[in-house]
This record gives C-alpha cells, sequence and structure tokens, in this order.
C-alpha cells in the first residue's frame, strides 16, 4: 500500500484518464490518494499467478469547481490479473474497471475533451509460445508469436444528460511476433486490428496498425 | 418619411418600455426606472432615439437595422463611426486598467475602454451629437424631471434627487447601469450553457465545432468558453483588446459626413484604444467583444465591416494568406469576389501570432459557425446556472 499524490481530474478525457497522471515536478498534491496490489502464486500450481490492484483518491485538486461549488472528483480503478506460464506457452488475463464521481460538474471545464465516463473498463487476453526450441533447441533465445484481444470503453457510461458518442469504444485483435536475444532486450512485431464503435477523439490515429518496437529491460 | 421613421423608433421603444422583457419579472426597483430610462424615447435633441434605438432587446441589444454598418443617429442623417456593439454581458467587464501580469490593456466599455464603468459609458450617448445630441447633461436632466417616472428618482436617491444637475446625471447613469447590470442582460440561457449542464445535446456538427473553437480555430485564446476559476458561465471574452487587421469599411456613412463631424473625411483612420490612450502601440486594438448570441449581433467588428458570421470566420482563417486587394477601399463582398483581403485600417500592432492562417476547411467553418449560433439566449426560459457571479461594479 502506498500513499501517492492524487490525478489531475483536468487532464482527464473522452479518450481516458491517462493525462490525469501528474509528473514529479510541479505536480498538484491538494489532494492524495492510496494505491494497493496484491499477487498470489501458490506453490501447487507452478507458473500461476493471480492478482489485483486499486487506486483510490480524489482527483479535484482542489481545482474543479462549477457553479460556485467545488468538487472532489473521487476516482476508482480496480485491477484484476492471471498469468500461467507453462514450458512455452504464456497466458494472460487483465481487467480494469473505474469510477469517477462529480464528472457532470468535471465535463464543463474539459471542453471538447469531455464528456468523460463515469464508468470506463477494459480488458485483455494474450496467449503467446516461444517456438525457439522447436527451431533451435539449444538455444537461450526467445521468439514467440503472440495474440491479443483487446477491448476498452471509456466512455462505458457518462454523467446523466451528456453525450456518449465521443470517445474510444474499442474492439483490437492483435498478432504479433516478440524476439529476445538476450532475456534483458526485445524486438517486437505487431499488427493490430481496430475496431471503433464510437467517434473517435480528435487527434487519435484510427485504422489498423502496424507496430514495431524495441525495448530494454534494465 | 422622416416623420414616419421617428414614428416607428417611437412605436418600438414604447412597446419594449412596456412589454415584458426576458428575465425582467424580478428587478429591482432601481433596474426598473433604469428600464424606463433605456427604452425612452424623449431623452434625445430632438425626441426620437433612446438607448433601446440602436440596442434592441430583440438583436441581444444591438441595433435592429441590420443594412447599415453603424447606427443612425436621431437625426437619421448622421452616423457614428463604429457598430453599436452589444450591451448584454458588459456588466461583467472589470474597469478599464493595465494588467502588468499580461502585459495588456483590458477592461471598460466602449470599443476603445474610454469609459471605465456602465455609469461612465451610460452617460455617453446622451450627449453624442451623431447618437442623442444633446447639448450638455443639463438638457438630459431636464427632460427626465418632465417623464412619467421622474418621481421615482426620489423615491430611491432621496428626495430633491434631480435638483443637482450633475448628480442627477449621475443618478441616471446609475439607474441604466443598474438595469444593464440585471438578469435581461446577462441571460446565460444559450444552448450552450444547458450544454454545460447535460441539459441539451450538441449534434455532432456543433461538437466538431467546439473543437475547432477550442483547437485549430484558436477562438479560445480571447474568447474563453469553458467556467471560469470559481465556476462561473464563461463570458466569452478576456476583455482585452487586439487589432485583428480589419479594412477600412469603404460601407460607412461616416467617411462622407460633413467636416463638423468628421474632419479628415475620407481619410478618417479609427485608432480605437491607441486613440483613446494616445499610445501608438496600441493603435488599432478594440475591446474583444463577448461571442454570446454572436448569431444576432451584425454586422461584425468596430466599424460593421463584416455583414455575416461565416466571413468574419472566413477573415480569421485566410487573413495573412490570401492577396492584398488592389484597392485599399475594397467592402466585403468585394473581396470575396476577389479572392483577397484589403489593407487593415491600422496596419501596426496587427496580430499576426494568433490568427490569420488557421488552415481551417470550409466544413471547419460550417462547424464553427454552427457552435457560434449555440450561444443565442433563449435556448430556454431560465438559465440554468444557479449560483450566477455578480456583475464586477453592482453599487
Amino acid at each position: 500500500m502506498y500513499a501517492v499524490t492524487g490525478l489531475n481530474a483536468q487532464g482527464f478525457s473522452n479518450s481516458g484518464i491517462v493525462e490525469g497522471r501528474q509528473g514529479g515536478s510541479n505536480a498538484k498534491a491538494e489532494d492524495f490518494a492510496f494505491t494497493g496490489r496484491v499477487d498470489y502464486s501458490p506453490s501447487q500450481i507452478p507458473g500461476f499467478l493471480i492478482g489485483a490492484a486499486t487506486f483510490l483518491g480524489n482527483s479535484g485538486q482542489k481545482d474543479i469547481t462549477f457553479d460556485n461549488k467545488n468538487y472532489n472528483v473521487f476516482t476508482q480503478l480496480y485491477e484484476g490479473h492471471i498469468q500461467y506460464k507453462y514450458r512455452g506457452l504464456e497466458l494472460r488475463m487483465l481487467g480494469a474497471w473505474s469510477h469517477i464521481d462529480n464528472t457532470a460538474a468535471l465535463n464543463p471545464s474539459l471542453g471538447s475533451a469531455g464528456p468523460i465516463g463515469q464508468d470506463s473498463f477494459g480488458t485483455y487476453g494474450e496467449a503467446a509460445y516461444d517456438i525457439m526450441p522447436l527451431i533451435w533447441n539449444d538455444s537461450s533465445q526467445y521468439l514467440a508469436p503472440f495474440f491479443r484481444v483487446e477491448r476498452y470503453n471509456t466512455l462505458a457510461s457518462v454523467a446523466s444528460g451528456f453525450n456518449n458518442s465521443v470517445g474510444l469504444d474499442r474492439w483490437i485483435y492483435q498478432a504479433g511476433l516478440s524476439y529476445k536475444p538476450i532475456p534483458n532486450i526485445v524486438i517486437k512485431a505487431d499488427y493490430r486490428n481496430i475496431q471503433d464503435r464510437k467517434i473517435v477523439p480528435f487527434g487519435i490515429p484510427t485504422g489498423d496498425e502496424f507496430n514495431l518496437g524495441f525495448g530494454f529491460i534494465y | 418619411m422622416r416623420r414616419f421613421l421617428l414614428l416607428s423608433i417611437f412605436a418600438s421603444c414604447a412597446s419594449f418600455a412596456d412589454s415584458v422583457l426576458p428575465n425582467s419579472e424580478n428587478l429591482s426597483v432601481k433596474a426598473q426606472l433604469g428600464q424606463k430610462l433605456f427604452f425612452d424615447s424623449n431623452l434625445s435633441e430632438p425626441a426620437g432615439q433612446a438607448c433601446a434605438s440602436c440596442h434592441n432587446p430583440d438583436f441581444a441589444f444591438t441595433d435592429a437595422d441590420k443594412t447599415q454598418p453603424t447606427s443612425k443617429g436621431v437625426d437619421t442623417t448622421l452616423h457614428g463611426n463604429r457598430n453599436a456593439p452589444t450591451a448584454m454581458y458588459m456588466a461583467y467587464s472589470p474597469a478599464f486598467h493595465f494588467n502588468r501580469t499580461e502585459g495588456l490593456y483590458m477592461g471598460g466599455q466602449f470599443f476603445d475602454g474610454r469609459a471605465a464603468t456602465l455609469e461612465d459609458q451610460a452617460k455617453g450617448p446622451f450627449l453624442n451629437p451623431v447618437e442623442m445630441a444633446n447639448p450638455n447633461a443639463e438638457a438630459v436632466v431636464k427632460k427626465v424631471k418632465v417623464a412619467s417616472y421622474a418621481s421615482q428618482f426620489d423615491a430611491i436617491y432621496g428626495n430633491g434627487a434631480l435638483n443637482n444637475t450633475e448628480q442627477a446625471y449621475d443618478y441616471i447613469a446609475n439607474a441604466i447601469a443598474e438595469f444593464e447590470r440585471s438578469a435581461v442582460f446577462n441571460r446565460f440561457s444559450s444552448k450552450y450553457d444547458f450544454y454545460l449542464f447535460g441539459k441539451a445535446a450538441f449534434t455532432a456538427q456543433e461538437r466538431r465545432g467546439l473543437a475547432v473553437f477550442e483547437g485549430k480555430g484558436n477562438c479560445a485564446a480571447c474568447h474563453p468558453n469553458r467556467p471560469m476559476v470559481k465556476g462561473e458561465p464563461p463570458l466569452f471574452t478576456d476583455f482585452s483588446y487586439d487589432n485583428i487587421g480589419v479594412p477600412k469599411n469603404p460601407e460607412s456613412p461616416f467617411y462622407t459626413m460633413s467636416s463638423k463631424y468628421n474632419p479628415d473625411g475620407e481619410q478618417f483612420v479609427d485608432l480605437g484604444l491607441g486613440g483613446h490612450l494616445n499610445i501608438s502601440a496600441e493603435d488599432g486594438k478594440f475591446k474583444v467583444p463577448t461571442l454570446r448570441n454572436i448569431a444576432l449581433t451584425s454586422p461584425y467588428t468596430h466599424n460593421g465591416y463584416f455583414t455575416k458570421l461565416r466571413n468574419v470566420v472566413e477573415f480569421y482563417n485566410t487573413r495573412k494568406v490570401k492577396r492584398r486587394c488592389a484597392k485599399p477601399l475594397t467592402n466585403e463582398t468585394e473581396s470575396l469576389a476577389q479572392k483577397c483581403w484589403a489593407t487593415p485600417e491600422v496596419s501596426q500592432n496587427v496580430n499576426f501570432g494568433e490568427l490569420g492562417n488557421l488552415k481551417l476547411s470550409q466544413r471547419d467553418i460550417d462547424d464553427l459557425v454552427a457552435f457560434l449560433e449555440t450561444l443565442t439566449d433563449g435556448y430556454d426560459a431560465k438559465s440554468p446556472w444557479t449560483s450566477l457571479a455578480s456583475p464586477e461594479f453592482k453599487n
């Protein structure tokens, strides 16, 4: 469990709350939040992990005032995850849900970036299999095709009377390949088929994507 | 013909004075007196023009005659050099001052801020020779003394309120200002207001227009559209001054007026804030108007150069991009036909940073205009705002 600086609701938008995260410097600290995580790996099932995390706190930072009333914008985030590894097979599932209070009062101060979701959710399931042992038995390298199905909706519900047609309500089907020449370097290529069910907010790319990435774990 | 026109103005003002204006049901006694003064067309010289003649409530308190860029005076052959601005929401303009943080002049009344407060502003048109044309304050007070409502001054301001001319003139201005500070002028009842409360749904076009307003259009930089710091309704102006590069308006009758009223004739240049302050660095700057009710308040800009809202947006969009017109005196219609913009009336201090090349598509412009049309009051009779901020200078 940790106590941390709360989010800043002025960064929330119809595409999510990620911009509500604050940097280390000039962060507003009028509101604090609490976060905690628990993971459990039963010894009876090697490679299995189940866990959950939460974030609870006000995000108003004393700055959300509408019609001469100040609002706390209490924000709740909950997440649960399951992971299972068996030989070269990796299975992973994650689900998250959030609820934000006072969105009716917050929406006006967000302008065209609102209205935001009162409830939002996201989930994905992923399967990967390391095929390197099938190609090169003695290798310590890793080569895994993977497939992921992702579903999220930043506007699962909105405050009464507000329009919910502009936001990210997506199904994403993703297939790709991860390659680790050494354990702490990953090269990843994937193709994402994105299916939108709402009008995508201005500035968010639309259409299918091909991604190529390089990662270094240290 | 002239008699007919005067009679028409009389009839029009009298009907508004007696009719129930939106939001007038809870007017204070002082504001009610201000309403009578505002609509009294006997207070000009000769009788025939009231404040309401150029500030008609049916057009968001601007001139109902949209065929002229500037308003006619009580002598209908005379015209002022500036377009009559809306009197709505002006009660929220702070007193004229220099904002050291912003490095800008702000607030005040009139296009050039020459009146610090609503009271100061209210005194101006009575004595303006091309408006109500009274020779002095004494002439105005004399007319008020014989009005049917004269006795109310004693009731509100004390016995003998109209005896001292200077004080009486202050009371007249104060009553008018009180009326302008009332909910009649500050309705906050547009579709946009209801939209902010989730009580009105925007069309897809209006939503896109809002995004253009805040984004590519950069309109919100001077016309803030989000609730203010304490959550008060947005006023769609920051009360600053700017030179947006509007050309001289060849359609303005002011250029052809006699030298008594316009000594410079066709050479007249309106310096705006710079003329008021006698500071050349402020030449050509005019007060940023509220965009509330903008769909009703044509013509637009200080000299009424633009007759249509869409054309103003087009000007903001392409002022830096289109070529200069061959003739400095090119009107709106000719400019659009020739795909050019005429030279700014004052070429110094033109805002090049925030407008002139907004890269808006024709659809963006249509969307933006659709959004601006949501700012017209009266979407519903009662404002959704429960706690309206008091105008700055409520007495």
